[in-house]
């Protein structure tokens, strides 16, 4: 008995580092390795896509290699080579392209807006300059979110330390508004819905109101797998464009899949949607601005965003002669 | 010996330094010794995340070590002592302290959180509980191993019980105690910036420090971060260290 | 009859094992006794009985009249290990006993400073026991012990680890720190010559249990020579006992047990 265990483990360790090289290779036979983001609303296009079955009907196998909480850890992901294509925020794929960690191609748009600033359900605050010298939180340095909030206190003559912005992890803010350890927060839908169907909180600014139309979360490559695998890229994209599509023609349908991948109930998450922009389509002005505002935030070095763009976004670049 | 030690160091940095280069002729991004160092001035002159300078960060994670650590050794020590000296406190305290004693400090997390909130409490927490099981098995193990003679002498100079325990078994001790405080010290050090990663409502702190960095994708900030807190952790350790041979000069 | 220490029918059972069977001696103030026997008979358990460090099973012993069944600033033990305690310079060593006391400091520190002087210790005071030679520290030990001036002095086989001249220093030393305090004193050896140079009186134990064979009186004045021919009547009589002693608890008579 003793014999057979030894001789399992014995085999069990010779093949994992073959089972682990062997992942490497399994672009070749039409499989993408891919993440999104956990509870983000934004990612349903995908949700629907694996729901209904259309990466299937395009001859496409999907891995779901992870995930992950924030964009940045997805980026060590793909800095790792552990992933093909994710859904993820415009701004952490932008600085980890910036700073050289990784190398990416901008798909397709996922969404716009669908943030929101939420603060305690009786506060007397009425626009975020109110806010002034409390303490906010948001999901991570370098997110939308965080972008969205600087623009916003920019906007509101804040500067950069009349708050007192923290990090922490979307589910821990509701509590830690609720608690009275921060003032408020900017988060990803469904968790402001949530905070307001709690009761614990209330929309103090839209994302719509800080930057009308900006784009939220994208669909990218790496670019090493776009140049290799053009084909299949393309037919990723070709699934998202149709799943967003009948996500924007069937809501109700939608919805009772993201209660699935969201664990909520679907009033909330009906109502979390509205305030969602699913589209496919990237705007260049908007992608623009992106660019500039992460530069003006210092977030990214110094970069003419037209020359940026050229190679980050898949469609303007033009690939090998 | 000290100059033997700085050797292999030296080197693996300069190899790294010329390995970097070449990379950084192919075309490659690699982190530098100087990019590092380059990460380390602005740490102190910009501050991760920006505006956040340096000393502050070292400050925060230090009293939240220094709580966490002395909450430790207040409740840890004794309770070791009690352990090692009597069967009784034995055969009831020491199924539980064999229960939660494998349990990492950062799988309580998520109980910190509601129990405590976000601020110092409940990272001073999570590393009372890195801190709290070394500091008892040792103190426990130094009252054990303590040759029963030394009771004995005290004994027969009459010494009333809690004159045992203050004259004999705490300094007899000593030397395990020591043991664990210093096992506790690292311990805590490791736990600490890990604990610090999310959930800081004061926004300072070196492993909050190192996240952010981690976050806007600064591999330079996020070596020189690592730096620091390695370089303050062998600090606390060396001064614990020469706190120890004082005390134990008798050995 | 005014004997100061008493020890009646003391017997000792760890279990089913006996160690000590009926011991029962006498002696007068001031008295020196040796106590002899082969290696492991229970001498050590007899003097941790009477320092009251464990109980007996049966018989009990008394100082001047008065029934001792725990430890009693009356009695000193001096450890075979010295036991001194390692985290204790040379003074605070010695001074402990007064310290354990409540006395005052001043007064502690005075009494052991002049104790170190007299046992010829001097500059040994901020010493650690580890920087020490085995003879030092066994004049360190017996210091601790008789600072609290003790009526009886329990002394475990102390010079054990020194030998040749050292020894015969201690021994030298510790009759000189005896004639000048007259305190009772109850000194374990397995040497029976160390025991005719110290002692008023022998005991002669046997083993397995301990008995007490016979109690030898050494009426001659100090210091005594080793080879004169009483020494080496009495010298005589002791090894024939003991050896009768061995050879009742030969193996054959051993396994057989």
């Amino acid at each position: 008995m003793n014999h057979r265990l030894c001789r399992s483990l014995a085999l069990a360790l010779v093949l994992a580092p073959v089972a682990w090289s062997s992942g490497k290779a399994r672009a070749a036979e039409g499989r993408v390795r891919l993440a999104y983001l956990q509870n983000d609303l934004h990612h349903l296009a995908l949700w629907v896509a694996l729901e209904k079955g259309f990466f299937r009907e395009e001859g496409v196998s999907v891995d779901i290699a992870g995930v992950f909480h924030t964009g940045a850890e997805m980026m060590s992901a793909f800095e790792g080579g552990d992933l093909d294509m994710a859904y993820v925020g415009q701004a952490p794929a932008t600085i980890a392209e910036a700073r050289g960690r990784v190398r990416l191609r901008v798909v397709a748009l996922v969404n716009a807006e669908g943030s929101a600033v939420v603060v305690g359900a009786g506060a007397p605050y009425r626009r975020l300059g109110d806010l002034r010298g409390a303490t906010v939180a948001m999901p991570g340095y370098g997110s939308v979110q965080d972008v969205l909030l600087r623009k916003a206190m920019a906007e509101e003559g804040l500067g950069p330390h009349d708050l007192k912005v923290i990090v922490l992890k979307p589910p821990e803010m509701i509590s830690a508004l609720g608690s009275g350890d921060i003032r408020g927060f900017i988060a990803w839908e469904p968790y402001p819905t949530r905070a307001r169907a709690q009761g614990v909180g209330r929309i103090l600014v839209a994302s719509h109101a800080i930057w009308a139309g900006h784009p939220c979360c994208i669909l990218v490559a790496a670019q090493a797998f776009a140049e290799a695998h053009r084909a299949l890229v393309e037919a990723v994209r070709r699934v998202h464009v149709r799943a967003t599509g009948y996500l924007r023609a069937h809501p109700e349908e939608a919805a009772a899949v993201a209660v699935r991948y969201t664990g909520m109930d679907e009033a909330t998450v009906r109502d979390a949607m509205k305030d969602v922009i699913y589209a496919d389509e990237l705007s260049v002005e908007a992608e623009r601005e992106m660019v500039r505002s992460l530069v003006e935030q210092q977030y990214i070095p110094p970069v003419d965003p037209a020359d940026f763009l050229r190679r980050f976004l898949l469609d303007t670049e033009s690939l090998a002669p | 010996m000290r100059r033997q030690g700085l050797v292999l160091p030296v080197l693996l940095v300069a190899a790294w330094q010329f390995g970097a280069l070449l990379a950084g002729a192919k075309g490659l991004e690699v982190t530098s010794p100087l990019d590092v160092l380059r990460g380390l001035a602005d740490l102190v002159k910009g501050g991760m995340p920006p505006g956040h300078r340096l000393p502050k960060h070292v400050l925060y994670s230090l009293v939240r070590v220094f709580l966490g650590y002395s909450a430790a050794i207040a409740s840890g020590v004794p309770l070791g002592l009690a352990l090692g000296a009597s069967a009784r406190v034995r055969a009831f305290i020491r199924p539980l302290v064999d229960f939660f004693r494998p349990i990492p400090p950062l799988a309580w997390v998520p109980l910190a959180i509601p129990w405590f909130g976000i601020g110092v409490t409940a990272a001073a927490f999570i590393i009372f509980l890195g801190a709290f099981f070394p500091l008892v098995l040792n103190s426990a193990a130094g009252v054990n191993t303590l040759d029963p003679v030394y009771v004995d002498a005290a004994r027969t100079l009459d010494a009333s019980r809690l004159q045992i325990w203050t004259k004999v078994l705490v300094p007899g001790a000593m030397p395990c105690i020591l043991t664990g405080l210093r096992v506790a010290l690292g311990i805590a050090w490791m736990t600490l910036v890990a604990a610090e990663y999310t959930d800081v409502r004061e926004g300072y702190g070196l492993g909050y420090m190192v996240m952010a960095a981690r976050d806007l994708q600064r591999t330079d900030v996020v070596l020189a971060g690592m730096l620091v807190i390695g370089v303050t952790g062998l600090a606390l350790e060396v001064g614990l260290r020469a706190a120890a041979r004082r005390i134990l000069r008798w050995k | 009859m005014g004997a100061h220490l008493e020890v009646c029918g003391l017997t000792k059972h760890f279990g089913a094992n006996a160690v000590l069977e009926e011991v029962s001696l006498a002696f007068e103030r001031g008295a020196f006794v040796s106590v002899v026997g082969v290696s492991g008979c229970g001498k050590t358990t007899l003097l941790r009985i009477i320092a009251g460090l464990e109980p007996a099973t049966r018989g009990v012993v008394k100082l001047d009249s008065t029934v001792v069944t725990r430890n009693t600033p009356r009695i000193g033990f001096v450890f075979q290990e010295h036991a001194l305690f390692p985290w204790r310079t040379t003074l605070q060593n010695v001074e402990i006993g007064l310290e354990i006391a409540h006395v005052p400091r001043r007064r502690r520190r005075r009494a052991a400073e002049e104790l170190i002087r007299t046992f010829g210790l001097e500059g040994c005071e901020g010493k650690y026991p580890k920087e020490l030679s085995g003879g030092m520290r066994q004049r360190v030990a017996i210091a601790r012990t008789v600072i609290t001036e003790p009526e009886l002095v329990l002394l475990d086989e102390p010079f054990n680890a020194l030998d040749g001249r050292l020894r015969k220093n201690l021994q030298c030393f510790l009759l000189d720190v005896w004639a000048s305090r007259r305190e009772t004193v109850l000194f374990v050896t397995h040497s029976v010559d160390e025991a005719l140079f110290m002692s008023d009186h022998v005991v002669v134990l046997s083993s397995g249990p301990a008995r007490v064979i016979d109690v030898v009186q050494v009426d001659l004045p100090r210091p005594r020579i080793p080879w004169s021919p009483e020494i080496g009547r009495l010298r005589e009589r002791i090894l024939t006992q003991l050896e009768a002693v061995s050879l009742a608890t030969s193996p054959a008579q051993r396994t057989s047990r």
